[in-house]
């Protein structure tokens, strides 16, 4: 127990005169009121009765004098400001450095972790001396002066009380370097740093549950570090870590998706995941949905488990991944997972002339998956082309018995014609190839069947370079190979739609295109050389990310959809790409265009097995262990507004008995 | 009519008659009957002549009968003192109606009672003077005298009690019915007042005269009280828990000095002035048997 003076002795020795001028008020005779009564025989018969117990009726005749005096004595001892404290600040200016990531809201301590340590500062505050000077920075991945230097502790107070606790995943070291701008001007360089117009030596009190990164490289210099330590080490949390989907490449009308459930605690439990599906993320969320699918499983202490599922035809939506357990973090219970709608692929079609392919390109499935663009063979040496060809624009190619004369940087489909990297052969042309052989396995040639084909009039084999995979064997060799180039593939098919006779004549080679395997493999040529995207998963974000949104349109400005509901404009930064930063909430965000059409989602998801362990740690600053400053130690608890209390309810006990004499 | 006796109560009195449990030996003859036997035209029973018997009582026709001397007793009628012993202290003079009005009224009252059955009746004050002499008074026709005597006392007579009965025992050495009227608020005590009473052998009924005010006093704060007889001041500052002991001690004094009363043969009635005096003569003394 402390006390610290409030009052200059001159002011203390008029104070001290009070309880004196209230006894000898007291003891002055009172003026009464005289009353002429017929006889004051029965009243001193009842006043001899009342002396009997002397002493204590003596106490209780002034038992308003006593709780006058009682009421001046707590007076003095607020104003001596009684109060409990551990060893001094150190020093006299401070920067309190608070953790507003996303493991500060958790509840292993009340209110929580970001409330506890809250009050830690305000405790700390509270004990600064007047000359004192201080200012917060709060840090979560990044860092932010709350309040610059002052000595006025209701500002800092004030602007302490303002903060709110994020979903961001936290990072000390630039919290550190602003601290350190302000107290190393030499080492002021870093991103973020503050400068201050002299620099002092300082002490930095981290105020977090120490689930950060370790800093390093970085110069202490002048500054002082020390950790208070938030968070309980009983803490337990069960965290999704990850949730992602992807489609099956050999099943494209399969997804699956994938959950990975980390246990932070110290118990092997046996939780609840639950996966439910809407179209939107307030359908997914609604809890009167029932679950597309529950599992249960088992994970140890310190543990992790992955669990999938597996799912078909799923077109666009939203999926959310529940966590039936409750721990001290509910944060990352729930995990969400959007379903992108098809990306169209840009497709490049070189053919000379209309035809079988043209016809098959241009069916609605086709234009669903691909945007197409035809080409005349002579066009090829045209700048546009090159242009194009050489900055990636198409996601395929497709060379009609014609070859450019350099590969462009896409994938490409060879009908009749050599890619012109020399690594291609065609064997000799022979008359009515027979197919022995489709491998149905690869995604080029699913579902494809030459049964009712009745023939190809003539055709070639094909030979790729090394690596090359034979898709369709024919009685004369190979007719279809797939081989890689540079991240890129080319598929050669030896087996022409049309043939040239000897006068010059362009003439159909085969039935092909009537059969209904003809549209199906234009159809796979599509999906899998053009690369369509068919309801992939959406990207996801970590909280506080910047995202960069692409579309397929130009568009001045996209509207995005927050998971609160609340539409945000983005304007478009360059062409067809719009930066978003307004990240903070997990959950699904939806981008739309100007007329409701969802453009694209992208997720929000914590995913930070850093932020969901919730044992409280040291914090490594270049090697050094930051030890855990005990929280009582800089804890100052004031009494003085108790004794306050107590003053004013005996003043309000006084005024009652004296207004009502009751009990004495 | 005076205030002191509405015309309603004096019809009602007329029909009452005072009550003597003793039996007294009036000087004149009354229209009481005396349980003593004695000279009327009321015969009551019969015994044995012995020498000496007065002649004039010997039923002859029995002797003439029976041949033996029997004497006839008659009921003796005479007439009964009254006595209503006034306390005009200053102390009397507090309360809506004053308490000494209250025992104006009620010595009127059974005064008047008395004059109705031609007793002897005198009332006087504690304080009476021997130049002022209180008349003793005899037939209703005295009804005026009474009340005009009655009318005639004011409060301040301060003296002790029991001077004041002492006073009264050597005035009236007679016997009867006395009923002091008094508040018996008397620093030096009621007992020794009551105690010359009793040796008197007379018929004694103490009605204790009280105010509404002395039971449950309305008064607040701080206060000097001074005494209306001899200025004697008591301070007291007012609380519930002084206020409930006084009430305690109000009730203990009318209990002590009814007790006192009743182990001696006397009558204590509390005579509260809320009550009304039709009321208390007609119910508390019929009941107590002071009239009937």
């Amino acid at each position: 127990m402390n006390f610290v003076n409030t009052l200059q002795p001159w002011q203390w020795a008029i104070l001290g005169l009070v309880p004196p001028a209230i006894v000898l008020l007291y003891f002055l005779k009172l003026k009464r009121q005289p009353l002429v009564v017929p006889s004051t025989y029965l009243w001193r018969r009842t006043l001899e009765d009342l002396h009997v117990n002397s002493l204590w009726q003596r106490l209780r005749n002034n038992l308003l004098l006593l709780l006058q005096l009682l009421i001046i004595f707590l007076l003095m001892g607020a104003l001596m400001r009684p109060g409990r404290r551990g060893p001094e600040l150190l020093g006299d200016r401070f920067i309190f450095l608070i953790d507003v990531s996303a493991s500060s809201q958790a509840t292993d301590v009340q209110p929580s972790r970001f409330e506890k340590a809250r009050q830690e500062i305000e405790s700390m505050i509270d004990q600064m001396d007047s000359n004192d000077t201080a200012m917060i920075v709060q840090f979560s991945d990044r860092a932010e002066i709350v309040q610059n230097y002052t000595q006025q502790r209701r500002l800092l107070k004030e602007r302490l009380r303002a903060l709110r606790p994020t979903m961001r995943g936290s990072d000390v070291a630039e919290a550190l370097r602003v601290a350190a701008g302000l107290a190393n001007p030499s080492s002021a360089r870093g991103e973020g740093a503050a400068q201050s117009e002299e620099a002092l030596p300082a002490t930095v009190y981290i105020v977090s549950d120490g689930a950060v990164p370790p800093v390093s490289g970085f110069d202490v210099g002048n500054l002082t570090l020390r950790h208070v330590r938030v968070g309980s080490p009983e803490a337990s949390n069960i965290a999704i870590t990850q949730f992602s989907a992807d489609r099956n490449p050999d099943h494209p009308g399969q997804l699956d998706l994938f959950a990975r459930i980390e246990n932070f605690g110290s118990e092997k439990v046996t939780v609840q995941i639950g996966l439910r599906y809407g179209e939107t993320q307030q359908e997914a969320t609604d809890s009167q949905r029932p679950y597309l699918d529950v599992k249960e499983i088992e994970i140890a202490a310190h543990g992790s488990s992955g669990e999938g599922f597996r799912l078909q035809d799923v077109e666009e939506g939203v999926f959310v991944l529940d966590l039936e357990w409750k721990d001290d973090l509910p944060l990352d219970n729930r995990a969400y997972l959007a379903i992108n709608p098809p990306e169209r692929a840009r497709v490049l079609v070189v053919t000379p002339g209309a035809g079988s392919l043209l016809t098959a390109l241009n069916t609605q499935t086709a234009r669903r998956l691909a945007q197409i663009e035809v080409l005349s063979p002579e066009k090829l040496e045209q700048a546009e082309y090159r242009q194009a060809a050489d900055a990636g624009v198409y996601d395929l190619i497709i060379y009609d018995r014609c070859a450019p004369q350099q590969m462009p940087l896409a994938n490409t489909l060879f009908w009749g014609a050599l890619p012109s990297d020399q690594r291609w052969r065609f064997g000799e042309k022979k008359q009515l190839p027979v197919v022995i052989d489709v491998d149905r396995s690869h995604p080029l040639c699913q579902f494809l069947s030459f049964d009712d084909v009745l023939a190809f009039l003539e055709g070639r084999s094909v030979k790729g370079p090394e690596g090359t995979r034979s898709l369709i064997t024919s009685s004369i060799g190979d007719v279809l190979a797939l081989a890689p180039r540079e991240g890129y593939e080319d598929a050669v098919l030896g087996i022409p739609l049309y043939r040239e006779d000897a006068t010059g004549n362009i003439l159909p080679n085969t039935d092909w295109p009537r059969r209904t395997s003809f549209p199906v493999f234009v159809t796979n040529a599509l999906k899998y050389l053009g690369r369509v995207q068919y309801y992939s998963a959406a990207p996801n974000a970590s909280p506080g990310d910047v995202v960069r949104i692409r579309t397929e349109a130009t568009a001045p400005e996209v509207v995005v959809i927050d998971p609160r509901g609340k539409r945000h404009t983005v304007k478009s930064s360059r062409e067809n790409v719009f930066v978003y930063s307004a990240t903070e909430e997990v959950g699904t965000y939806r981008v739309e265009d100007g007329k409701g059409n969802v453009l694209r989602r992208f997720t929000v998801n914590l995913f930070s097995p850093i932020e969901s362990d919730l044992m409280p740690r040291d914090i490594a600053v270049s090697e050094d262990k930051v030890q855990a400053a005990r929280v009582s130690d800089v804890r100052r608890w004031e009494y003085w507004k108790w004794l306050l209390l107590l003053a004013l309810a005996v003043l309000a006990l006084e005024w009652y008995i004296y207004n009502r004499r009751i009990w004495i | 009519m005076t205030e002191l006796l509405t015309p309603e109560l004096l019809s009602r009195l007329e029909r009452l008659e005072l009550v003597s449990r003793k039996i007294f030996r009036g000087r004149l003859k009354g229209e009481r009957k005396s349980r003593r036997k004695g000279q009327s035209v009321e015969f009551t029973d019969f015994r044995n002549y012995v020498p000496g018997d007065d002649l004039r009582f010997i039923d002859w026709n029995l002797y003439a009968r029976l041949d033996r001397l029997f004497l006839k007793l008659f009921l003796e009628e005479e007439d009964l003192h009254f006595y209503a012993l006034i306390d005009a202290s200053t102390s009397m003079d507090f309360g809506d109606p004053t308490k000494l009005h209250y025992a104006k009224q009620l010595a009127a009252a059974l005064g008047f009672i008395g004059l109705c059955r031609s007793d002897r009746v005198r009332i006087s004050t504690l304080g009476e003077s021997s130049q002022q002499a209180a008349p003793t008074l005899r037939g209703r026709q005295q009804l005026w005298r009474m009340l005009e005597y009655l009318d005639a006392i004011e409060p301040g007579e301060n003296i002790p009690l029991v001077e004041g009965v002492k006073r009264f025992c050597v005035r009236c050495p007679g016997k009867g019915i006395v009923v002091l009227i008094s508040d018996l608020l008397d620093k030096t005590g009621y007992e020794a007042a009551l105690r010359l009473l009793i040796a008197r052998e007379m018929d004694v009924f103490v009605f204790q005269v009280m105010t509404e005010e002395e039971w449950d006093p309305p008064i607040t704060g701080d206060l000097e009280l001074v005494d209306s007889e001899d200025g004697d001041v008591a301070e007291i500052s007012v609380s519930r828990a002084l206020l409930q002991r006084y009430r305690r001690t109000v009730s203990a004094f009318v209990e002590q000095a009814k007790e006192f009363c009743t182990r001696r043969g006397m009558t204590h009635l509390l005579a509260r002035t809320d009550v009304p005096v039709e009321q208390f003569v007609g119910n508390y003394l019929r009941q107590r048997g002071l009239v009937r």
